[in-house]
C-alpha cells in the first residue's frame, strides 16, 4: 500500500476512506482530505464508500499528487474555520496570512511538473471535481501560453492550424493593437 | 460502486504527427476544458490567440466560455489613460505590460463626457449636458462601487456640510441627497489629530496645490476628470463603502456610505511642504499618495491612514529617490488610481516633460516608469490620470 494515508492515521477519529486507482494501487485518506472531490463527497454523503473508491479514470501516479494537494488544502481549509471566529484579532490575521503565503508557495511547488503530467491533473480534477485543483492547473497552462503567438502554441501542441488565410487575416484585423 | 466514466477523449488523427514528449495536451482537451483554460487567459491573449484554430476561435462564441469567464475572480486590469490631448482611448494592459487601443471605451464616450470612477469592469462617465442632481450644492466628489448591481454616491456641498445620493443600478434610481453627519477624531486621545485640527486653520493657504483648489488653477483644467475622484474601499457590511476623497482644501476626507457620517483626517505633512496629494484604494485599503518638496529634492510617498484610534499616517511605499528627484521643481500634479497591489501614479507637470506614468506594488515597494506610449503621429503622450478595470468580456451594460 502506497503511504500517502500515513500521517493522517493519528488522527484516527476521523473516517477513513480508501481511494483505488486505475491500476489498483490503493490509497487511505481521511474523509476531511477526500471530500475535497465534489464527486467523492456526494458518493460518501449516498453511502456508497465500504469497500473502497475505485477511480478507474486515474492512475497512481496522478492519484498520489491529487491526494497531496488535497492534504494540504485541507489543513488550509480546517485552520480558516478556526481563525474565523476571531477575524478581527490582528495576531491571527497574521498567522492567517503567513498560512496563505505558505499554501501559495506549495502550490506553486506543487505545479512544478511536466506538461502531460499538469494536463492529467486537470483531467484528474476534472473527474473527482476539485475546483481548487481545477482551477490551479488551468490557470498554469494559461499562463504558459498567454506569451505566445498562435504559431509557437500550434507547434508546442501539434494543433493544426484550419483557419482560412482570410480567417486569420480577419482575427489580425480585429486584434491589431494587441500585435502593435 | 464504480463512477460514471466521462466519455472518451476525442481520438487523436492518425494523420497528426506527435511527438513523444507532447503527449496530452491542449489539442487533447475537450472543449469545456479548453474553454476553462481559455477563460484564464488575459482578454487581450485570448483575442490574438484566436489564431491559433477553429476551435480556438469558436470558443469566443459559446456561452459556456462566458460562463467560464465569470467565474475567474480576478484578472489583472487595465488601465484606462486620460490625456489632454483627444483622440483614441489608451489603455495600458497590467497582464501584457503594452499598451491597447480601447475602441470600444472611445466609441462608447459620448462627446465631450470625461470618466470620473469605475467599478468592477465598468467605467462612469460624466456627461456635461446631465448635471441635474448637482444643480444646487458644488460637487464634491463621486464613489462608483460594487459590480452587479452598482452603485454611485454623489458628495455635494463645502465643509462640514456635505450631502450624499446614491444612485442604485438595480433600481436605476437615485436616492435623495442626504446630509452627512461629522465624525469627530477623537482629540483627546490622540494629540496627533489635535495637532492636525490645527493645521486645519491653514486651509486656503497659497503654498498648497489642491486637486480643485485655485492655486494652480492650469492644474485643475487639466485633470478635469480628476477633480472629483474617490477612493472607495468596501467596508465589511455588505453593499456598502467608505470613500476617500480630497477635500478643497487638501485635506483627505473619509465618507462612511452606509453609516451616512464622514471625518476629515489630519494632515499627513505640514501644507507648506505637501506639494501634490491623491487619494488611492489598493486591494481594500485606502492610501494617500502625497508628492513632496523638502530641502533640494522631491519624495513621493504612500500613506496609510492607521485608524482614528492611532490618529497617524504610516507609510507603506516610497519612491526610490533617484526616481522622484526628477520632479524636484516641476510643479507636478500626481494623479493615481488603485487596482490590487498594484498602484499607478501618472506624474504631470505644466510645464512639460519631466512627468511619466509609474506602477508600485505597494506590497513589495517595487516600482517601475512604464514604457512611453507613442501616439500616432509620433509624438509621446502625456497622461494626466488613470482609471482601472477588469477587462471582463462576459459583462454587458
Amino acid at each position: 500500500m502506497a503511504s500517502a494515508g500515513s500521517g493522517d492515521e493519528k488522527a484516527a477519529a476521523a473516517a477513513m476512506i480508501t481511494l483505488i486507482s486505475s491500476d489498483n494501487e490503493k490509497f487511505e485518506v481521511t474523509e476531511a482530505t477526500a471530500t475535497l472531490s465534489q464527486t467523492i463527497r456526494h458518493m460518501i454523503e449516498d453511502g456508497c464508500t465500504d469497500g473502497g473508491v475505485p477511480l478507474p479514470n486515474v492512475t497512481s501516479k496522478i492519484l498520489a499528487r491529487v491526494i497531496e494537494y488535497c492534504k494540504k488544502h485541507a489543513t488550509a481549509a480546517a485552520g480558516e474555520e478556526g481563525s474565523s471566529s476571531s477575524f478581527s484579532d490582528a495576531a491571527f490575521l497574521e498567522v492567517d496570512r503567513a498560512f496563505l503565503e505558505e499554501l501559495e508557495e506549495f502550490d506553486d511547488a506543487f505545479l512544478e511538473v511536466d506538461r502531460a503530467t499538469l494536463f492529467d491533473l486537470i483531467l484528474a480534477a476534472n473527474y473527482l471535481d476539485i475546483k481548487g485543483l481545477l482551477n490551479l492547473t488551468c490557470q498554469k497552462v494559461a499562463d504558459s501560453v498567454k506569451g505566445k503567438t498562435p504559431e509557437q502554441i500550434r507547434e508546442m501542441y501539434n494543433i493544426v492550424n484550419d483557419l482560412t488565410p482570410e480567417e486569420e487575416a480577419e482575427i489580425r484585423r480585429e486584434t491589431q493593437w494587441a500585435f502593435e | 460502486m464504480e463512477l460514471p466514466m466521462p466519455p472518451p477523449p476525442p481520438a487523436n488523427g492518425s494523420s497528426r504527427k506527435r511527438k513523444s514528449s507532447s503527449a496530452g495536451g491542449l489539442g487533447d482537451l475537450h472543449d469545456d476544458m479548453l474553454e476553462r483554460v481559455l477563460a484564464r487567459l488575459p482578454p487581450s491573449s485570448y483575442s490574438r490567440l484566436r489564431a491559433v484554430c477553429r476551435r480556438w476561435r469558436a470558443a469566443a462564441a459559446s456561452p459556456t466560455f462566458l460562463h467560464a469567464c465569470a467565474r475567474v475572480p480576478s484578472r489583472d486590469p487595465w488601465f484606462l489613460m486620460l490625456s489632454a490631448a483627444s483622440g483614441p482611448a489608451v489603455a495600458f494592459d497590467a497582464a501584457e505590460s503594452a499598451w491597447t487601443r480601447t475602441r470600444s471605451a472611445a466609441a462608447a464616450a459620448p462627446g465631450s463626457s470625461v470618466p470620473v470612477a469605475a467599478s468592477g469592469g465598468l467605467v462612469l462617465y460624466r456627461a456635461p449636458r446631465h448635471r441635474r442632481p448637482l444643480r444646487h450644492q458644488p460637487l464634491l466628489a463621486v464613489a462608483m462601487y460594487g459590480a452587479a448591481p452598482y452603485r454611485v454616491a454623489i458628495f455635494t456641498g463645502d465643509l462640514p456640510d456635505l450631502s450624499m445620493a446614491v444612485f442604485d443600478s438595480s433600481t436605476n434610481s437615485w436616492s435623495p441627497p442626504v446630509p452627512l453627519a461629522r465624525r469627530m477624531p477623537n482629540d483627546a486621545s490622540c494629540p496627533a489629530a489635535a495637532a492636525a485640527a490645527g493645521d486645519d486653520d491653514d486651509d486656503g493657504t497659497v503654498y498648497f496645490l489642491s486637486k480643485s483648489g485655485d492655486v494652480v488653477s492650469t492644474n485643475m483644467q487639466r485633470s478635469a476628470s480628476k477633480q472629483y475622484s474617490s477612493a472607495v474601499v468596501p467596508s465589511p457590511a455588505d453593499g456598502a463603502a467608505v470613500a476617500y476623497f480630497l477635500s478643497n482644501s487638501g485635506t483627505v476626507v473619509a465618507c462612511d456610505t452606509a453609516r451616512r457620517e464622514y471625518s476629515e483626517l489630519p494632515r499627513i505633512l505640514p501644507a507648506y511642504s505637501e506639494y501634490s496629494v491623491d487619494v488611492v484604494a489598493c486591494g481594500g485599503a485606502a492610501y494617500a499618495v502625497v508628492l513632496a518638496e523638502y530641502l533640494d529634492t522631491a519624495s513621493l510617498r504612500v500613506w496609510e491612514f492607521a485608524g482614528a484610534g492611532a490618529g497617524e499616517w504610516r507609510q507603506v511605499a516610497a519612491m526610490p529617490p533617484a526616481m522622484s528627484h526628477g520632479f524636484r521643481g516641476r510643479h507636478a500634479d500626481i494623479n493615481c488610481v488603485g487596482h490590487g497591489d498594484r498602484l499607478m501614479v501618472c506624474v504631470s507637470s505644466g510645464d512639460g516633460g519631466g512627468g511619466g506614468c509609474f506602477m508600485c506594488d505597494v506590497a513589495t515597494n517595487r516600482w517601475e516608469e512604464l514604457p512611453e506610449h507613442v501616439d500616432g503621429d509620433g509624438e509621446v503622450s502625456e497622461f494626466l490620470a488613470a482609471f482601472s478595470f477588469e477587462p471582463r468580456v462576459e459583462i454587458t451594460v
